[in-house]
Order: structure tokens, then C-alpha cells, then sequence
């Protein structure tokens, strides 16, 4: 059928088919911007604007559009003619991924076509339609009302939140600052802000003195890639056409646990448009783990492609390539799988018991700790003189605390693209944090070399560790070796939240002696890790919440012992984070108890058993993540002063321990709280990355690294670090990251490395060109020693003043004298991670007679060292506290008794909508970390930490309960209450 | 193969009924909710985008008349609409879901959570329907009958005309509702509305409540003991809540409990008598 549609201003005819969707269409159309994020529209990536009003286009027919006015974002603005909005947005740091943000854009460009001057609660409701899981929407509301105040002439202040930054009196750091002036004002747009919960001014940035005044490194730059994203470039995997490329669906399983009797692809193989159905019968068993993580790769490997057993529902059965994706679709329905189902144990504890059934009885499969009781892994540390510090203990106290399933929910799904080059090489573009994993990974699953194997990674919609992973790239990459053809494979949604992976539930168990002091001395953990049906992660993930349970308080005497357990859940994994969450949660809660009990004050008690600058880490070595630690010794922290004031400006003294009810609403009653966190920068000894930097004629550089940039702003916070050290603006840096064939390598994103461990790399590498430049420069054009010069502005400047232009010296150093190239390549590791520390506050309502507890305000207080870019920085906070959120308050991957997932779409699976945000706000309090770049240790994590804790804290404030699970559902608190009652 | 099959674009009502009469036809109106998801299990989409008289919206004294093809969010943003729809329209509902489903559509899901708001508040109202069947007749229906209807095994009764919003002259009205909920913006766990009718003499002429969450079914109309013509100053809002849960079986699933349920649906209707008292001073 033809139908004919106003599309970007032009009129236009398309060729449909009654059952293609407007998002399909539009894609077909070269509307790139307009994305996929689920089938039920509830993510509103794939919004367009008919006749003016945001509609979601994966929820149309495309035939409904016919006679109808389309506008997309490339119908808004270009990157070379930018509308107000899209500036808005890249002024203000709203983008991270940018993968929702042709959404949001549009969705607020129908806003201000009606409504110039809205009110913040207006353009939250416009954006409402629009899932974000990365920023938090603080600043995209910013850019909103920025875009609102542009568009109706007035006159807007350049976006400069340095202005806020506040050197640190020199009293700060050890002793006790006034902060009550800090959050006065802040700046407005104009308009009415009506109940206005966005901070309209930058984080606060409290520097420390010694900080040296930097040109780039500390500045908000705009992200480098901020303008392709505003533009909606085609930038993702799967933002690609190929000739020929055929799209792949994968046939999951019903049953927790099966064994396949036989399965019949004939019929399918028979459907017209079919080109490859790929059953265990098809693939070559090679045994792997999944994790992408160092080699070798923890075992057990016990996982292949595709096996003749299943165990959870959503597990690998089939693989179809075909035509179109609705033929594969057809097709995984003609395949008949005859099920032999088997037991299925889903509780970890029930799993561990005799009897229980077996999920890995393959003895082939190396590694596991007990086979029989489902036994992954066993761990089992410990330090310090037991007996001794026992014998000091006074008071001892007991608690168990559990923690759920949830998941990372990235906006774009799991998806990749393979196909034969020229070269018969292999190429594989895909949405991953670990391309070099990737390559090494696949390569034995495929049986080809890794130099027939090339990895690209295009700009990801969200990662959060569940790309951590080499998920998908198998399946994809076999049926591109079975078809000899492209194929393209992207999760259903609901794959994603049955066959992807999750963060790990567990049962924590603390035992904690203080001694008459109120001074922790000793403290064990025993945690039950729920692996789910495969290992992957389970071993490294649980060490981590062993190391990060035990080193806050960093007790002389401490004990970890782990269960890592199989199941027939989905398999968990890497999630941001990774085990610090549910460690921290049971941690701070148990300690707030403690508090309790001894009639101490909760910051009091925390404050005295809190780990100190220059204090050891208990467990470091003991604990390493999947090897032996390396010793550790805290060389910053800034945590008393977060703490300090965090509190001071939410109000703390005067809120906590008072009863307030919401006046003439008895049963609401409000309620603060507080916890604290340390994470970590990077894996000690064992994360590396590498950077080149090379000079071009102009005097710009390339600068290439493997680092994955998720959306966090690592891209640009790399470069500016490179940026500062040659002495050149920003944009003299062209960044191009994560190619097996182009890129130097880099472990990936994950365990906060990246600023670290790749900016070290960086800053070598600059550093480095740095030299040559001066060397050349010294030696044949200033006849003078290197040591008189340096680079500012972009040149070679002599103390005497004399100088040369960087491109200057690029040219002559390329084409006129002892020509060569000006470039270095560095790796980085570090034998330290430096840990972030941050104090976390929450504030809530809690309704007594529901249960229903409603987040009003969270405040965050981070010691993240330098923040490099203070405005990605701050995203990282605002968003990784919603996501926190999520996890202590909404999110839960639940199963029925046969293991069925019951939460498989955002309408079950609830993540907070731009309306319901809390205020979001971001202090950082700056040291200065001599190991890192500039200062530099990591924030992406910990904002992941403190949430849950704090929330648990503000109902106990609220109603003199501590709830030792999340999350905090309204029957959970309400059941909490009654039993108080 | 893949649905659906055909895509039709009727003009008036009697092709769109003839179009309609196909058991593998579905008709939509927006269709955001209708088309969600992979598979439809529809092979004919008949779509009533072209039926102007559907698009009307009438304020008349008494409330509103509003034609089936007009979407929540028009609905949502009616000048005078009572803010129990308005909360019901937009509290869970995103602007671009809103946007894209039309009233015919949400009458077509009474099931979906989402919607429960809005169903509660029209089942409590007892919102008059309006429709043009399948052999060309209009027909009327109460939205309690047609929840019946649709309970004993009936299927739609044709095409949406109009919905009455209305609320009869000479009398003093209320309408309050709330939900239970794990967030502000999440779907409701329970929730309740509640219709109460005063005469000049502030005794109570029609008191209906609808909940949702609180049963196998998707809404349950319950009935409230109150005297006939009895004033409202007597009434005993806790002691009308208490009678409820005699009247629910509430199904526990992994949100919430059977008991806890039970339990909300109490405090809800409470809760929504409590808005409607304030309402009527």
C-alpha cells in the first residue's frame, strides 16, 4: 500500500505494508534519530511528533501517518544549524548516551510551541513520555526552560557553573565549614518556576586550595560528541544499512530447567525468506564464561552457544536469520522443541540443600565448587587477629539483610551487527563496554583466529554492565559464518530482562563486635550470592561485596565467606556497581542499628569507625576481584567533610530524630536519613588501558583509545586531559575510541576505571608528545633548551617570550627538518584504587497506613577527587542516584513459582518517569588524588551505593522501623509497620 | 504471515460496523495500548481515524458528552473537567501514550492497570456509553452493565460514539479516588473511586464505588451500606469501609499480597469518601 505523509516538511509517498510500523518506516526513511527502546512505547525512544503532538512511532501502524504532518529531529535542526534546544542540551550536559535524546528534544519542542514560558512541573509532564536512565532529567529540565528563556529572547548568561566553585577556606579540610550560604539562589530562566524541584545552578564544587588553576581539566566542556548526538546522527549499531543484511530472532526457553529431547527446524527452515536456523545440533560445543572480563577469565566455563540443556526461562534454544524481522520472527514459531522438563530450584538456599536438583551435572564443565549442592564458588578471607580483637568486643551484633534481582534496563537493547569484509575478516559492530573482551572471547567460539576478527564499538545507548558482557555477539557472528551474509540481532525488550543479565540478589549476613568505645573492632560477613543458571560474574561480583561490606569501617579483624550459588533465575551479572550496592546497603543499615542499640548518634557512631586518611585497608590484599588483592592505603578522603556538608545543607540537625507529619495528613509522616560510602577507581594491578596521540599538520591531534565511552562523558573527559597537558582548546582533540583494529587496547568500561586507569594512559601519552614537541621545537626552531619551554594556547612558548605556533612546529617537524612524527602510545595500570568516598541523604514521606513511601529530595556529598568535568561528573551523580533509587524503591525482576518472569516490560517494571524525580542534588567535595590524572579517582559508581541505606535510614526516621530488605514496596513497609504495631 | 493482514480506513460508521463484523478484526482509534507489543492478534485493523463524528466533544450544563475518537489527552486537558479524571488521565499515564489512545480505545481495556484510574472513575460514575454495533443500531450502556457484559463472555458491542460525563442536575455531587502505588507515576497496586449524590437535603441519593486490584476481576462495583435517603452527617465513613472486604477476593501476585490488597482497598474507599465528604463540605 502507498501512503503519503508530511514528513520533515515534505510531502512524501512510501511503499508499506499494512503490518509495518511508523518507527520501522521512518528508520527506512534515513529519520535515524528515531529510535527503538521497546515494543510497548513506554520508553519513548521511538517518539515523533504527529501533527505537533509527541506520539510513540513503535506503537503505530505506519499506515495510520497517512495524511498526516511527521516531524523528527532532523526536521528541528541540524549540526550545523542547531535549534535552541538541541544547543540547550549540549550547553547544559543534559546528554549522556544521547540515546533518548531525539526524544526529549522533541517532546519539548511541542512543549514551547504552546507553551513558551512553562513552568518546570510542565515540562516535567512533557517529558514524561520519555524514560531516561542516565541523567537523572535535572538537566534536561535545565535545558528545557534554558531553550524556553532563549526562544522567547531573552537574554541567557553563559552556561559557566565554575562561577559556583568555591575555593575551600583553609579550614575546610579537617575542620568545619559554614555551608548555610551555599544554597541560597541559585539562577532561573525567567517564567515561573512553580514548585521548582531542579536546582537551576550547577553542582557545587568545592576545591580543595592545592588544586592548581587549570585551563581544561576541572571546566565544563561540552561533551565531544555532544553536538552529533544533539543532531541524532546515526552514531548506534544499529544505526546502519547494509546491502543484503539479513536480522536474526532468537527462540528462548519456557522451562527453568529442560533437557532438549529433539527439536525440528525443518518448517522453519522451509519458510520463504529463511536463510539459517541454528539449533545445538549446528554449533560446535566450546565451553566459555560469559563475563567480558581479563584473561584468563575466571572459571567455571559453563556455558556454550547453544546446549541441548536449559536452564532458566528465557535461555538460549534457536537462532534464525531471515529477511525481514518479522519473517524470523514466523519462523522461531515453526520450530518444535520437545521439552523433557526437569526440576527447577530458584531459592539459593533450597538449591544448596541434598537433593536439590543439579544445573551443571556436565562434568566437563571445570571449576565448580560443589557440583552437587550447586556450589559455584566457595570464598572464603580474612585478616587480622580474630581471637584478639573478639576478646575486645562488648557488644556483638547480628543482622541479615536481603537484596533483589534488578536490571539495568539500558534504553537501547543488547544488539549487534556482523558481516564478512573484504578481507574475509569478520567484523562485529556492536553496543558492547568490552570490545577487546569481545574479540578475544568469540574468536574460539568461532573457530577463527583473533587477527580474522575485528570489534567496533559505535556510540552505546546505555551500558551500566549488562555490556560487560559477550552476550549476543556469538549467535550473531555464527549466522553471518552459516548465511555468509550481514545480520543484525537486537534483544527484544523482554529479552532483555529474561536472557540479558541483572544485578545478583543475595542474603548478607553481618556479625559485628564493638568494643566499650563504640569502636568496631570485629566484623564478618557471610553472603549467599544468587548466580541464576550460569557463573559469569558471580565469583568477581560477590569478592567485591565481601571487600566493600568489610572496608568502610575497615574493622581490625575481618572475615568474608561467600556461597555463590546456582539457580534457575536469568543469570546476573555486571551492573554499575558491581556488589558494592548490596554490601553497602546491609553495611549501613547494620551499623545504623548498631547505632541505635548503643544510643549513639548515627553520624557520630560512623564518624568514629569510618576508615581514615592513611589508614590501611584491612582486606585488600586477601581480597583482590577474582585474584589476590594488592595492599591499599587510603592517600584521600574527604568523606568527614562530605558528611559535614551534606548535612549542613539538607538540614540535618534540624530535621533528623523530630517527628513531623505532613500537616493534616497524620499518617504521612516524614523522614531523613544518611549513609556513607567508599567505592573504588579501577581494579588494582590488574585494569590497563592505552592511549596514541599523534600531531597533525595544524597542530590538532588524533587521540585514540580503547576506553568505551557509555554516555558517562569518558570521551571527553579524556580528551580533556590530553587537551591540558599539550596546552590546545578541546576541540583541537579529534577522539576516536574502541576499534579492535584502529584503537591501542583497553579492558573496557567498567569498575569506575575508565578516568583513571585510561586518562592515566592518557596523560602518559600527552605527556610524552608533549616532550617531542618541546625536543623538536627546543632543538630545531628555538635553539634553546626543552626546559625554557612549554605548551600554552597552542603554541611553544620560551620564558624569554619568544614562540612557535603548534602547527608550526607540526609542519616542520612532518615536511622540513629531521621530519618524523610527532605521536606516542602509553598503557596505564595502577597498583592502587584510590577509593571515592561520598555521604549520601535522603528525605521521604512515608504513608503509615499504605506503606507507600514517596522520595522527596536526594543529596549526594562526593569526594570523587578532581572531578574533571564537573557538569559530566554531576551527571553521573544525578543520574546514578534515580537509578539507586530504582533499586531501593521500585525495580524487581520477580518470578513465579516456575520461574517465570513476571516483570518483563516498564509497565511491571517501573523506572522513575521525569514527573516523579525527586529533587537531585550534587556537592562535590574535591581531594586532590596524587595517583590519578590531575587529581582524578572516580565517581560513576558510588552513586549507586549510598541510596538504598539513606532510605532505610529516613524511614526509620520516619517511623521507628529498620527494614532489612529492598526494595521498599508499599506491602513491605506496611507489613513492617504492622508488625511494629 | 505477520499481522496485521489489511489496514482499512473507514469513512463513515456503517462501513466501519460492516468492517467490524470479521472475529479477526480489531478497531483502534490511536491504538498506543491496542498495538502494543510484538504480536497482534488481529489480522484486520480497521481504524476510525476518518469518523469525524467521533472526534466531537459537547459541554453541556450537567458535564461533558465526548466522542469516542478523542484522545486522553484532550480529554486529560477539557476546561471544568473534574479533576478525578483529570489525576485518573494523567498520574500514570505518559503525554505520548496519552496522546496516542483515544477513549474507544481505553474502553476496549478494561484489564490494563494503566487504566484503572480511568476505569474506576467512569465505573464509579456509572458513565453513560454510547455505541453504534456491528448490524447498525445505537445502543447505551452504563458502564456497570457493560462490565457485566463483557464478565458473562460478551464482546464489544460495536463501535465507542460518545461517553457521558455527566452529572444530573438538582443534586450535589462528589467523585474522589485514589490509588496505592510503589511510585508517584507508577501503575496502580489498588485503587478506588467513589461516586456520591446528594439532594437539597444532604441526604445521600447515590453512593457507588469502584475498585480496582482487589479481585480476580478487573474492577469491582461495590456496594456500600448506606441507609436509604440517609444524612450525610451520619455517615460513618470507617464503618462503610470495614463492610468491604466481605465483598472482595482479592488475588495475591507478586506485587502485593491477597491480604495486603484487601486491606488497601479499605483504606482507599476510605480515602476516596474522605475526598468526596470534603468536596461537599
Amino acid at each position: 500500500m502507498h501512503i503519503t505523509i508530511t514528513l520533515n516538511h515534505e510531502k512524501q509517498t512510501f511503499e508499506t505494508d499494512p503490518h509495518e510500523r511508523l518507527l520501522r518506516l521512518l528508520r527506512r526513511a534515513g529519520c535515524w534519530s528515531v529510535k527503538f527502546g521497546d515494543e510497548h512505547g513506554l520508553t519513548g525512544a521511538d517518539t515523533v511528533l504527529m501533527d505537533g503532538k509527541p506520539v510513540n512511532s513503535g506503537v503505530m501502524l505506519a499506515a495510520q501517518a497517512d495524511g498526516h504532518e511527521l516531524l523528527t529531529l532532523e526536521g528541528i535542526g541540524s549540526s550545523r544549524n542547531l535549534h535552541p534546544l538541541q544547543q540547550a542540551f549540549i550547553d547544559t550536559g543534559a546528554i549522556q548516551s544521547g540515546y533518548n535524546t531525539p526524544a526529549q528534544i522533541l517532546c519539548a519542542y511541542a512543549l514551547l510551541q504552546h507553551n513558551p514560558n512553562p513552568t518546570e512541573a510542565e515540562v516535567r509532564e512533557a517529558l514524561n513520555g520519555v524514560l531516561d536512565r542516565e541523567t537523572g532529567y535535572t538537566k534536561v529540565v535545565e535545558a528545557v526552560l534554558r531553550a524556553a528563556a532563549v526562544l522567547r529572547g531573552e537574554a541567557v548568561e553563559p552556561y559557566e557553573p565554575l562561577q559556583r566553585a568555591i575555593p575551600a577556606p583553609p579550614g575546610l579540610f579537617g575542620g568545619v565549614w559554614d555551608v548555610s550560604d551555599l544554597f541560597n539562589g541559585g539562577g532561573s530562566y525567567g517564567g515561573d518556576t512553580g514548585g521548582t524541584r531542579t536546582k537551576l545552578a550547577p553542582p557545587l564544587v568545592v576545591t580543595p586550595p592545592e588544586v592548581a588553576a587549570l585551563k581544561t581539566v576541572g571546566k565544563p566542556e561540552p561533551k565531544v560528541d555532544a553536538v552529533k548526538l544533539a543532531a541524532g546522527k546515526p552514531v548506534y549499531t544499529d544505526d546502519i544499512e547494509m546491502r543484503g543484511m539479513l536480522h536474526a530472532a532468537l527462540l528462548t526457553s519456557p522451562h527453568a530447567h529442560a533437557r532438549i529431547r529433539s527439536i525440528d527446524t525443518r518448517a522453519a527452515k522451509a519458510l520463504p525468506g529463511v536463510h539459517a536456523v541454528l539449533t545445538h545440533h549446528d554449533i560446535p560445543r566450546v565451553l566459555y564464561a560469559s563475563g567480558g572480563q581479563s584473561y584468563p577469565n575466571p572459571k567455571p566455563y559453563d556455558q556454550v552457544s547453544l546446549d541441548h540443556v536449559v536452564r532458566h526461562v528465557g535461555d538460549r534454544v534457536a537462532v534464525v536469520a531471515a529477511e525481514t524481522p518479522e519473517i524470523a520472527r514466523e519462523a522461531l514459531k515453526l520450530i518444535e522443541v520437545d521439552y523433557e522438563v526437569l526440576p527447577a530450584v530458584f531459592d539459593p538456599i533450597e538449591a544448596m540443600q541434598p537433593g536439590a536438583p543439579i544445573i551443571h551435572a556436565d562434568p566437563a564443565v571445570e571449576g565448580i565448587h560443589d557440583r552437587e549442592r550447586n556450589i559455584v564458588h566457595h570464598i572464603h578471607a580474612e585478616a587480622g587477629d580474630r581471637d584478639g580483637q573478639w576478646a575486645k568486643a562488648v557488644h556483638i551484633f547480628e543482622g541479615e539483610y536481603r537484596v533483589h534481582q534488578v536490571q539495568q534496563a539500558s534504553i537501547e537493547p543488547h544488539v549487534v551487527v556482523t558481516w564478512w569484509d573484504e578481507d574475509d575478516r569478520l567484523n562485529i559492530r556492536t553496543s558492547t563496554q568490552v570490545p577487546f573482551h569481545v574479540r578475544r572471547m568469540v574468536a574460539p567460539l568461532l573457530g577463527l583466529p583473533v587477527k580474522r576478527i575485528r570489534v567496533i564499538k559505535p556510540r552505546i545507548g546505555g551500558g551500566f554492565g549488562g555490556k560487560q558482557e559477550m552476550l549476543i555477539e556469538d549467535l550473531c557472528a555464527h549466522l553471518t559464518m552459516a548465511t555468509g551474509r550481514p545480520v543484525r540481532f537486537e534483544y527484544t525488550r523482554e529479552q532483555e530482562f529474561t536472557s540479558a543479565r541483572s544485578r545478583h540478589p543475595q542474603i548478607l549476613h553481618f556479625k559485628t563486635g564493638v568494643d566499650a568505645d563504640g569502636k568496631v573492632v570485629a566484623a564478618e560477613l557471610y553472603i549467599i550470592g544468587n548466580t541464576g543458571a550460569y557463573g559469569t560474574h558471580g565469583l568477581t561480583v560477590q569478592m567485591v561485596s565481601g571487600f566493600r561490606g568489610l572496608t568502610t569501617y575497615n574493622a581490625p579483624y575481618s572475615k568474608f565467606t561467600c556461597d555463590v550459588v546456582y539457580t534457575n533465575i536469568p543469570t546476573p551479572g555486571a551492573y554499575r556497581g558491581y556488589g558494592a550496592p548490596q554490601s553497602l546497603f546491609a553495611l549501613e543499615v547494620h551499623m545504623e542499628e548498631i547505632a541505635h542499640a548503643l544510643g549513639i548518634d548515627v553520624i557520630e557512631f560512623k564518624r568514629r569507625n569510618w576508615i581514615k586518611q592513611g589508614d590501611p585497608l584491612i582486606m585488600a590484599v586477601a581480597l583482590g576481584e577474582g585474584r589476590e588483592g594488592k595492599p591499599q592505603i587510603v592517600t584521600t578522603s574527604a568523606l568527614a567533610e562530605c558528611v559535614d556538608i551534606g548535612a549542613r545543607a539538607i538540614g540535618w540537625y534540624e530535621k533528623r530524630g523530630i517527628s513531623r507529619t505532613v500537616e493534616g495528613k497524620p499518617h504521612l509522616k516524614r523522614g531523613i536519613g544518611m549513609a556513607v560510602a567508599m567505592h573504588g577507581t579501577g581494579i588494582a594491578g590488574l585494569d590497563m588501558g592505552a592511549a596514541s596521540i599523534k600531531l597533525n599538520d595544524d597542530g590538532s591531534f588524533n587521540l585514540l583509545f580503547g576506553a568505551t565511552d557509555l554516555g558517562t562523558g569518558a570521551d571527553t573527559v579524556l580528551a580533556q586531559i590530553a587537551a591540558e597537558t599539550l596546552g590546545v582548546p578541546l576541540n583541537d582533540i579529534i577522539v576516536y575510541a574502541a576499534d579492535t583494529d584502529f584503537t591501542p587496547f583497553d579492558t573496557g568500561a567498567y569498575a569506575s576505571s575508565t578516568t583513571y586507569i585510561s586518562g592515566g594512559a592518557v596523560l602518559k601519552a600527552a605527556e610524552d608528545v608533549r616532550a617531542q614537541i618541546l625536543k623538536h621545537a627546543a632543538e630545531r626552531m628555538l635553539h634553546c633548551s626543552p626546559d625554557d619551554l612549554e605548551l600554552d594556547d597552542k603554541k611553544v612558548v620560551h620564558r624569554d617570550g619568544r614562540s612557535v605556533t603548534l602547527e608550526a612546529v607540526a609542519l616542520h617537524s612532518l615536511h622540513q627538518e629531521n621530519q618524523h612524527q610527532i605521536m606516542a602510545t602509553a598503557s596505564h595500570m595502577s597498583e592502587v584504587s584510590p577509593p571515592p568516598f561520598a555521604a549520601q541523604f535522603a528525605e521521604v514521606v512515608v504513608d503509615t497506613e499504605t506503606g507507600q513511601v514517596t522520595v522527596e529530595r536526594l543529596l549526594m556529598a562526593v569526594d570523587c577527587g578532581v572531578a574533571i568535568n564537573p557538569i559530566t561528573a554531576s551527571g553521573q551523580v544525578e543520574g546514578g542516584m534515580v537509578q539507586a533509587l530504582g533499586y531501593a524503591h521500585c525495580e524487581e525482576l520477580a518470578y513465579d513459582e516456575r520461574g517465570v518472569p513476571q516483570s518483563t516490560d516498564f509497565h511491571t517494571y517501573h523506572i522513575y518517569r521525569a514527573s516523579e524525580t525527586p529533587k537531585l542534588e550534587c556537592i562535590f567535595v574535591e581531594t586532590y588524588e596524587e595517583t590519578g590524572p590531575y587529581g582524578a579517582k572516580a565517581v560513576a559508581e558510588i552513586p549507586k551505593d549510598g541510596v538504598a541505606p539513606a532510605l532505610a535510614s529516613a524511614i526509620y526516621d520516619a517511623t521507628g522501623v529498620i527494614i532489612r530488605a529492598i526494595p521498599y514496596t508499599p506491602e513491605r513497609v506496611w507489613s513492617a509497620l504492622r508488625d511494629k504495631r | 504471515m505477520t499481522n496485521p493482514k489489511t489496514y482499512h480506513r473507514p469513512t463513515t460508521l456503517p462501513e466501519a460496523a460492516q468492517l467490524l463484523m470479521r472475529a479477526d478484526a480489531v478497531a483502534i482509534s490511536g491504538g498506543a495500548l491496542l498495538l502494543s507489543g510484538i504480536d497482534l492478534p488481529y489480522a484486520q485493523v480497521i481504524d476510525l481515524q476518518a469518523l469525524t463524528e467521533l472526534r466531537g466533544i459537547d459541554h453541556v450544563e450537567t458535564g461533558f458528552r465526548i466522542g469516542g475518537g478523542v484522545t486522553l489527552s484532550e480529554i486529560a486537558a477539557l476546561p471544568g473537567l473534574h479533576p478525578v479524571f483529570r489525576r485518573a488521565l494523567t498520574r500514570c499515564i505518559p503525554l505520548n501514550i496519552r496522546n496516542g489512545t483515544s477513549l474507544h480505545d481505553s474502553l476496549m481495556l478494561p484489564d490494563s492497570a494503566m487504566l484503572a484510574e480511568w476505569w474506576a472513575a467512569l465505573a464509579a460514575l456509572d458513565a453513560q456509553t454510547h455505541w453504534y454495533t456491528y448490524n447498525n443500531q445505537r445502543v447505551s450502556f452504563g458502564i456497570g452493565e457493560l462490565l457485566s457484559h463483557w464478565e458473562e463472555g460478551g464482546g464489544t458491542p460495536g463501535v465507542l460514539m460518545q461517553i457521558d460525563l455527566m452529572m444530573a442536575k438538582g443534586y450535589r455531587h462528589a467523585l474522589g479516588a485514589t490509588y496505592v502505588a510503589r511510585t508517584p507515576a507508577d501503575e496502580p497496586i489498588v485503587n478506588a473511586a467513589i461516586y456520591l449524590r446528594l439532594d437539597a437535603e444532604s441526604t445521600i441519593d447515590q453512593l457507588f464505588a469502584a475498585v480496582c486490584g482487589a479481585s480476580s476481576a478487573p474492577i469491582t462495583l461495590v456496594t456500600l451500606p448506606v441507609d436509604p435517603f440517609q444524612h450525610i452527617s451520619k455517615v460513618d465513613l470507617s464503618t462503610l469501609a470495614a463492610s468491604l472486604p466481605a465483598q472482595l477476593e482479592p488475588v495475591g501476585d507478586w506485587r502485593a499480597s491477597a491480604d495486603y490488597r484487601r486491606e488497601m482497598a479499605v483504606v482507599c474507599v476510605r480515602r476516596a469518601l474522605e475526598e468526596c465528604m470534603e468536596q461537599v463540605g
